[in-house]
């Protein structure tokens, strides 16, 4: 369909978004416009729709999330970029652009709209002109140099001002310089340190941002390699202010629904990947493990070269496995024997190697490594299982590779499917992890009972309060956990540190391990410490979350149980559970009542729950799972204190 | 060949107004005009001719039919 079409139908469906299936083919349409233009134009549309419009049919389908956007120039066009890339991509953003020029203002205001409008990433856009307008129109290098450390000390103090005022992420772009003013000084001594100068003011405000919690840099000159994209457009620059170009503005755009993904939990998991003409050229079955097209060739070390970044994936934190039409042996010879294969046997969690359809062997990758299908991206060269897989997972990311290898790297990475704030210890081993759980599920077979299989696991949980080295992980729990999120609030790690540092909080972080080994930390609770007016304690869990790795295995209910064993010991007369529904949670509806708790109060948007202290319901939660050895929360309260 | 009718719908899509748009129509007299969307229109008529536009030209232009005539002049 032409682009043009595609913006057609977006203007006619708008109209009847309240229909069930219109927001979702609205999404489609979206997703298929690829050039700048339509790009805005479609953004532009849709400006008036909110997420009440876009969830009208179908509730939680589309995620709300506030951008706030600032620069020294003209770039509202961002805004619509965003709306395009976000909404085909289930995110609804709403956007806040301050006035021409007013981003120092409006950092340093703690009062300013900003800041009122409350977002949860600001965007800060910036371009030479924050050089330019502190220099003589007839500058010369040395005023360009005795300008920029001010220039840095501006920027920054206004930074730190941010950070102190509001713990929204803050993504801003490195500066580069137009290559009229570089062409305008026409000595090469006096070029090379006007280059040094800028690169080094770019350095420095990465090493500030790397100090930041809740900051990002996005990197202007990797942008600036897509084909084709300029910095600007000169008459828009002189008649306008817009001084970047529309390409650029829409690459921004871009990184900025990526950082909008992963604080959605939107990140995604696991890669599930055909092998014939996809992880290397030919069919091994046919041409056998030396007859494939891996290495050793211009077309084979494109296939080489792409296995290599699945691999730096994998050493990530993403999850590999194989769906392929193919005997095992085949596939096995080539991961085990080829010289080439930068992928071994070892590097997959599952594999689904066989004759089934492609979408049933995804659902039995889902339901063995209890990964939802849409943190799943399918990699496969074929139209017909592409189709396939669209038609019955519509929630699976399908990448439909070309028959040119060469292009296989670009189109797995461009989409930033992956991308998350920080990486945390748990990522590099969590390969390890996955596997260990396949070897678990083999494991439970051979056990009559389920509880004899649990016995055996000899699970061990450890309690601990947030500290420096568990924050990362727990923000990040925070951010990609779906399922067990009993109130889903998503976290920066910003944030995690206020509350665990409050003194009317507990961050209680937990992890598991048994026989197979150790799953690292897998589930946190966040709990809310109130006095009432007769000085009665009450304890609020406002959010229990836990990784769906270590599911039904009781942990969730030993944790619960030494909690109110902590309570107790505390004098605390209440605890008050809470529930929020969402699309992915309703699996936990009933957990704080399987657990003892009362049901008080249900608003349609959260549930609360009561369950008075001292009733000695502990002993009959902890009885429940007598297979768990759990540490006691005083135990590390006291070593806290100590 | 751009037709007045093609550059009707680009604009309609561009500025997306209630208005009903024709030759005659001023720029000035449709409720979403204003200097953003002057520009952005400015940009995706550009895109569209795929020639560059003289800029002081298109700021002199008033109705509709004046940006019909710039585009299709030469």
């Amino acid at each position: 369909m032409e682009e043009k079409n595609h913006l057609r139908q977006l203007k006619a469906l708008r109209k009847t978004i309240d229909q069930p299936g219109v927001s979702q083919s609205m999404g489609k349409h979206l997703a298929s416009l690829e050039n700048t233009t339509s790009l805005a134009k479609a953004g532009y549309l849709l400006r008036n729709l909110t997420i009440e419009d876009w969830n009208r049919a179908e509730a939680n389908t589309f995620k709300p999330i506030k951008v706030g956007i600032i620069s020294n120039f003209v770039c509202d066009e961002v805004q619509h970029y965003l709306r395009s890339f976000c909404l085909a991509e289930g995110i609804c953003p709403e956007v806040y652009v301050a006035d021409y020029n007013q981003y120092m203002w409006q950092l340093l205001d703690s009062d300013s709209e900003l800041y009122e409008f409350l977002p949860t990433i600001t965007l800060c856009v910036l371009d030479e002109h924050i050089f330019l307008e502190k220099l003589p129109v007839d500058w010369m290098l040395k005023d360009f140099e005795s300008c920029i450390d001010s220039v840095f000390n501006e920027l920054t103090q206004a930074f730190d001002h941010y950070f102190r005022n509001c713990s929204a992420l803050l993504a801003v772009n490195t500066i580069v310089l137009s290559i009229d003013r570089y062409n305008a000084i026409i000595d090469y001594r006096s070029k090379m340190k006007l280059s040094r100068l800028l690169r080094t003011f770019n350095a420095r405000l990465l090493a500030y941002f790397e100090e930041q919690k809740s900051g990002i840099v996005i990197d202007t000159d990797m942008l600036l390699q897509a084909e084709p994209l300029a910095l600007r457009d000169v008459k828009m620059s002189v008649y306008a202010k817009m001084h970047f170009s529309e390409p650029l503005m829409a690459a921004i755009a871009r990184e900025t629904k990526k950082i909008a993904q992963f604080l959605l939990g939107k990140t995604k998991k696991c890669l599930v990947l055909d092998c014939d003409n996809t992880l290397w050229g030919g069919v091994v079955g046919d041409a056998g493990v030396d007859g494939i097209i891996l290495g050793a060739s211009p077309e084979g070390e494109a296939f080489a070269g792409f296995q290599a970044v699945i691999r730096q994936l994998s050493k990530q934190g993403v999850i590999l496995t194989l769906n392929s039409k193919n005997n095992p042996e085949n596939t096995d010879a080539v991961f085990k024997t080829h010289k080439d294969a930068a992928l071994k046997l070892t590097d997959f969690a599952s594999q689904c190697v066989n004759w089934e359809p492609k979408h049933l062997n995804i659902k039995t990758i889902s339901d063995h490594l209890n990964i939802g299908l849409d943190h799943m991206v399918f990699v496969d060269d074929s139209d017909f299982e592409c189709d396939m897989v669209n038609k019955f997972l519509p929630s699976v990311t399908v990448l439909k590779l070309s028959s040119t290898p060469e292009h296989h790297v670009q189109r797995l990475l461009s989409q930033g499917w992956f991308n998350t704030h920080e990486l945390t210890e748990e990522d590099y081993s969590r390969g390890e992890k996955y596997k260990a759980e396949s070897a678990r599920k083999q494991e439970q077979s051979k056990y009559q009972s389920v509880d004899d299989y649990l016995h055996s696991l000899a699970i061990r949980v450890s309690l601990s309060l947030a500290d420096s080295f568990s924050i990362p992980r727990i923000a990040q729990i925070t951010q990609r956990t779906n399922q067990f999120n009993l109130s889903t609030q998503r976290m920066t790690e910003q944030e995690v540190h206020q509350l665990s540092d409050s003194k009317d909080w507990l961050v209680i972080a937990f992890e598991a391990e048994d026989k197979f080994g150790s799953s690292g930390i897998v589930g946190v609770v966040f709990i809310e410490i109130t006095l009432d007016k007769n000085l009665d304690k009450h304890f609020h869990i406002r959010n229990m979350l836990m990784s769906c790795r270590v599911f039904s295995r009781g942990i969730e209910t030993a944790v619960l149980g030494k909690v109110e064993e902590y309570a107790r010991d505390q004098a605390v007369s209440t605890i008050y559970g809470y529930f929020s529904p969402t699309a992915k949670n309703h699996k936990f509806t009933n957990f704080y009542s399987k657990h003892g708790f009362q049901e008080l109060d249900e608003n349609g948007k959260e549930t609360v729950f009561k369950l008075q202290c001292g009733e000695k319901n502990q002993e009959t939660l902890l009885s429940r799972v007598p297979w768990i050895d759990i540490n006691s929360l005083t135990t590390i309260e006291e070593s806290c204190c100590a | 060949m751009l037709e007045l009718e093609d550059l009707i719908e680009i604009i309609d899509t561009v500025i997306d107004s209630e208005t009903t748009l024709e030759a005659e129509t001023v720029f000035e007299t449709i409720p979403e005009w204003d200097s953003v969307n002057a520009m952005r229109l400015f940009t995706q008529l550009e895109k569209e001719v795929g020639k560059p536009i003289s800029m002081k030209a298109y700021l002199k232009t008033k109705t509709i039919g004046d940006v019909f005539g710039l585009l299709t002049s030469e």
